[in-house]
């Protein structure tokens, strides 16, 4: 397993160091200008090459990745690492805006997986204990609601009942538990749904399986087949799924984060880009991608952790 | 399972088995994370007056800011020379206590009172303002409204000399640079600031400003953000010397950082959450603090619309300084008395590129004044503001708007005014009698704000009135304003707020050579007038003059004027007393009180 880590440790700088290239390269031909407000007043011509001077973007996207990789591996007489500024707010620096808006999508996002694992669990389990039952069939209809209903849908019905109609929790913001249930909720469902399909899926096959069959034969009672045996293995599937699904929900959803009003991540990915604020673009990226790598390896450890008969290699 | 599936309660007497437990393990880890990582952030802070603001500032610093709701909440921090009440259009002393207008209006004396002080204690000086004018006028500082400070005498030229001292230290020190040798370079900036610009301190309470021409309206943008004092000490204690060009930087966190910002206007920055909250709390040296009506205020951040409205309606926001036209258009419907719609000092209108050549070389039939005259008589704008639209605007047949001045009037009757017979003679007088010939026409618009629909009413009204055919092209707002400055478009949707109040804030931008003429019109007879109106000592012949330019772009058309934005606004007068809504998004947040038991 140490070998696994230190293998995946030795590909970490070349996988970035090729998404930074394939980023900046596509943020550099992303037309428009990065230092135009949007009520489209032209500063002149003058004050205009100073602003491009002064954040490096008059010299050619090579100039300019190059100095932004110094400023990261070697800081700048501000910080270290020093992400740059932001050309969309002024006033703060990258490595501030990310610091301060990635943990609130890393724990919404902890939250909607946990929520995720919970439901999905749970109704995957109940549909496979009666297979083609009634609650089987319910829990499939509820997967099938929860994969087909896009997240605004559900999160504004979620926001309409709960917080307008019975004002139960608050209508959006960030601050409390009590901001926390609703989006994460809406972001947890869709996966909750897909795992309760996986779980449901597997052990339904597990449990038909011959040394199931057999282990049954020889009188163990249906439940500790099913959660000693078949459930090990019919869990292996859902933790390959959970690492990407909890790089791409912990970094965020601008979708659900805009309708509860939370600050987190997901609006720098859109708004970054439509800004064209190079520095952004680059942070969110590269703290996604980093994000994406890291999770990918947890999962393989993870799948040790919870069946340790599996070698990885 | 007559027991229902019992799940986690150890069926048929079996223990918990060891997967369950790792299951369950990992989602308590699922949980534990997001408490570990931050806890919940604090919970927002209770205010005597609270207002939305549907996005995160995007500059804070007075001297660089560009966007409304910057300057908005800047104005609660900083207080400037005079204060210009946009409801009354009257100026009023801020700092300044009193001031002198030389004859010839180029030489002004401000005699600053006694008892201005920074939130730290310290006096507010003239060198406070010397330094932050100063500041304004670096090309370091680039700021996006430094050419606001070119009225002052030598303020442009020191501009371009400071320029070009920073191309010589790149090109004679290249990568010899030291922060020792920029602040060489920036010691003899000082110097040539202080030959160069006419601003002076004879001491510690006047200021003397002169300017490089009479400007009527200089006492006006005196009050505006780019005007601002600075705190000089802690400003100075947050700059950065830049080994590779020279520059001066500015630590930008210095703006958002509550412990280090000093100011001088009525509050202070307590505390802020980025895109939450910002809160402010009276300034206790503010030298008017006993007139502020309140002693704290909270802008929240909710950049969802429809949450803020759920959260207006709920009373934890006392006023919304605007709504989205969806959202605004129900409000109005339901006429309710705490929808305001406030006419803004802002136009909506399609540029025509006037160029003789298009981009792709062939000629430019809107170079030709009748046709644009003609397409803009064809549209009906009391239709589009009642079937489109649906907020109320004033149709728009001036480029000022006539309710923006009190003091000056547009002339209006020189508007294309509908007029679908009249543009029909004046196309075929043009050449294109029916439209024929008349191609290759397309609106671009940017595809957010609902401009399609508006595009598409004028696209019908001119197919219908004129038989002209255009296309219509939805474009990022990036996009448009970068293709409108190569003239890549043929007309192109737009708008313009003022910033001061003067008509020049609107006419200027269509001068020739102005960077923001994206349209190419050039009239020579049309800058001479704002030359001679710039010059005119007298008020009352000024404006006259400023009219008469004005007719003549109306008459060119340049561009279709469509309507005159508004704003919908939201608050219960019964509640709230004071917010005086004006067409300048201008608060005095200072004279503003809440009864909360009010309903």
């Amino acid at each position: 397993m140490f070998r696994l880590i230190f293998w995946r440790l030795l590909q970490f700088p070349l996988i970035l160091a090729v998404i930074f290239v394939v980023t900046l390269l596509l943020a550099w031909v992303v037309p428009g200008d990065p230092l135009s407000t949007d009520d489209g007043r032209e500063v002149s011509p003058e004050i205009k090459a100073a602003m491009m001077r002064q954040y490096n973007l008059d010299r050619g996207p090579v100039y300019f990745g190059l100095s932004y990789l110094k400023g990261v591996a070697l800081g700048t007489d501000r910080a270290w690492p020093d992400f740059g500024p932001s050309l969309t707010y002024q006033d703060e620096r990258v490595s501030g805006i990310i610091g301060d808006s990635l943990p609130v999508s890393v724990m919404l996002g902890s939250a909607a997986l946990a929520v995720a694992l919970l439901i999905g669990t749970v109704s995957g389990v109940i549909g496979a204990l009666r297979p083609g039952g009634l609650t089987d069939l319910s829990s499939l209809g509820v997967a099938l609601i929860g994969i087909s209903l896009p997240n605004f849908v559900t999160g504004s019905v979620l926001l309409f009942v709960f917080a307008g109609l019975f004002k139960l929790f608050p209508v959006g913001g960030w601050g409390s538990p009590m901001h926390i249930i609703l989006p994460a909720v809406t972001l947890g469902i869709a996966p909750a749904a897909y795992i309760a399909r996986l779980v449901r899926l597997g052990l339904a096959d597990i449990m038909s399986s011959d040394y199931i069959r057999t282990a049954r034969a020889k009188g163990l009672s249906r439940h500790t087949a099913l959660f000693e045996h078949a459930l090990k293995v019919a869990y292996l599937p859902v933790l390959s799924f959970m690492g990407p699904a909890a790089a791409s929900i912990m970094t965020g959803s601008f979708v659900v984060e805009k309708l509860f009003n939370v600050p987190g991540m997901g609006e720098h990915f859109v708004n970054s880009v439509i800004n064209k604020d190079q520095f952004l673009i680059l942070g969110v990226v590269l703290t996604y991608s980093t994000m994406l790598v890291v999770f990918n390896l947890i999962v393989d450890v993870a799948y040790a952790w919870i069946d340790p008969r599996i070698e990885l290699v | 399972m007559g027991r229902g599936p019992g799940l986690l309660a150890a069926p048929d007497g079996v223990t918990l088995s060891g997967m369950v437990k790792r299951i369950l393990a990992l989602i308590v880890i699922m949980f534990a994370v997001p408490v570990i990582v931050g806890g919940f952030g604090d919970p927002q802070p209770v205010a005597d007056f609270v207002f939305s603001s549907t996005a995160e500032h995007n500059n804070r610093d007075p001297q660089q800011m560009t966007y409304l709701h910057d300057i908005r909440l800047t104005h609660a921090l900083f207080e400037t020379l005079v204060i210009l009440d946009f409801n009354d259009m009257q100026t009023y002393p801020g700092v300044a206590e009193s001031w002198e207008i030389s004859e010839d209006g180029l030489t002004y004396t401000f005699h600053l009172r006694d008892d201005a002080r920074w939130s730290n204690g310290d006096p507010v000086t003239s060198h406070d303002f010397i330094y932050a004018w100063q500041r304004a006028m670096l090309p370091d500082t680039a700021a996006g409204y430094g050419h606001f400070m070119f009225f002052i005498k030598g303020a442009q030229d020191f501009f371009r000399w400071r320029t070009q001292q920073l191309e010589e230290y790149v090109k004679s020190l290249g990568s010899t640079g030291s922060e020792q040798a920029a602040r060489e370079y920036w010691d003899e900036a000082l110097k040539k600031f202080g030959e160069m610009v006419a601003l002076s301190a004879p001491d510690e309470r006047t200021l003397m400003i002169k300017l490089n021409r009479r400007t009527e309206y200089f006492i006006d943008m005196l009050a505006f953000a780019t005007y601002m004092p600075v705190h000089a000490e802690s400003v100075q204690a947050s700059v950065i010397f830049n080994a590779d060009t020279g520059r001066l930087l500015y630590d930008p966190t210095y703006w958002n950082d509550a412990d280090r910002l000093i100011c001088n206007g009525p509050y202070i920055l307590k505390d802020r959450k980025y895109r939450r909250y910002n809160y402010l709390v009276a300034n206790d040296y503010y030298w008017d603090r006993a007139s502020m009506k309140n002693s704290s205020v909270l802008e929240l951040i909710v950049n969802n619309e429809q949450s803020q409205l759920l959260s207006y309606e709920a009373g934890d926001i006392d006023y919304v300084p605007g709504v989205i036209p969806e959202i605004a258009f129900d409000l109005i419907k339901q006429d309710r008395d705490d929808v305001h719609v406030v006419p803004m000092a802002g136009t909506y209108f399609y540029n025509f590129n006037c160029l003789p050549e298009l981009k792709n070389g062939e000629k430019n039939h809107l170079a030709d004044w009748r046709v644009r005259r003609a397409l803009a008589m064809a549209i009906d704008r009391d239709e589009i503001t009642k079937s489109i639209t649906r907020l109320n605007e004033d149709p728009a047949y001036s480029f000022v708007p006539p309710k923006a001045l009190s003091f000056y009037q547009p002339p209006v009757e020189d508007g294309p005014h509908f007029d679908p017979e009249g543009a029909r003679k004046l196309l075929k007088e043009a050449g294109y009698e029916g439209g024929k010939g008349l191609t290759g026409l397309t609106i671009m618009y940017n595809t957010n704000g609902g401009h399609e629909n508006t595009a598409q009413a004028v696209k019908n009204m001119w197919k219908t009135h004129l038989g002209v055919d255009v296309t219509l092209e939805g474009v990022e707002t990036k996009i448009s304003s970068e293709r409108a400055r190569s003239q890549d478009y043929t007309i192109r949707r737009t708008g313009w707020y003022g910033d001061y109040a003067d008509p020049t804030t609107w006419l200027d931008i269509r001068r020739s050579e102005d960077e923001n003429n994206t349209t190419k019109w050039k009239n020579l007879e049309y800058d001479k007038l704002l030359d001679e109106a710039a010059d005119a000592s007298d008020p009352k012949e000024r404006l006259e003059l400023m009219r008469r330019a004005e007719s003549i772009l109306l008459k060119e058309s340049p561009m279709a004027f469509i309507y005159h934005q508004v704003s919908v606004e939201l608050y219960d007068p019964d509640k709230v007393k004071g917010l005086n809504l004006n067409g300048w998004s201008r608060v005095r947040f200072e004279n503003i009180s809440v009864d909360r038991e009010a309903q």
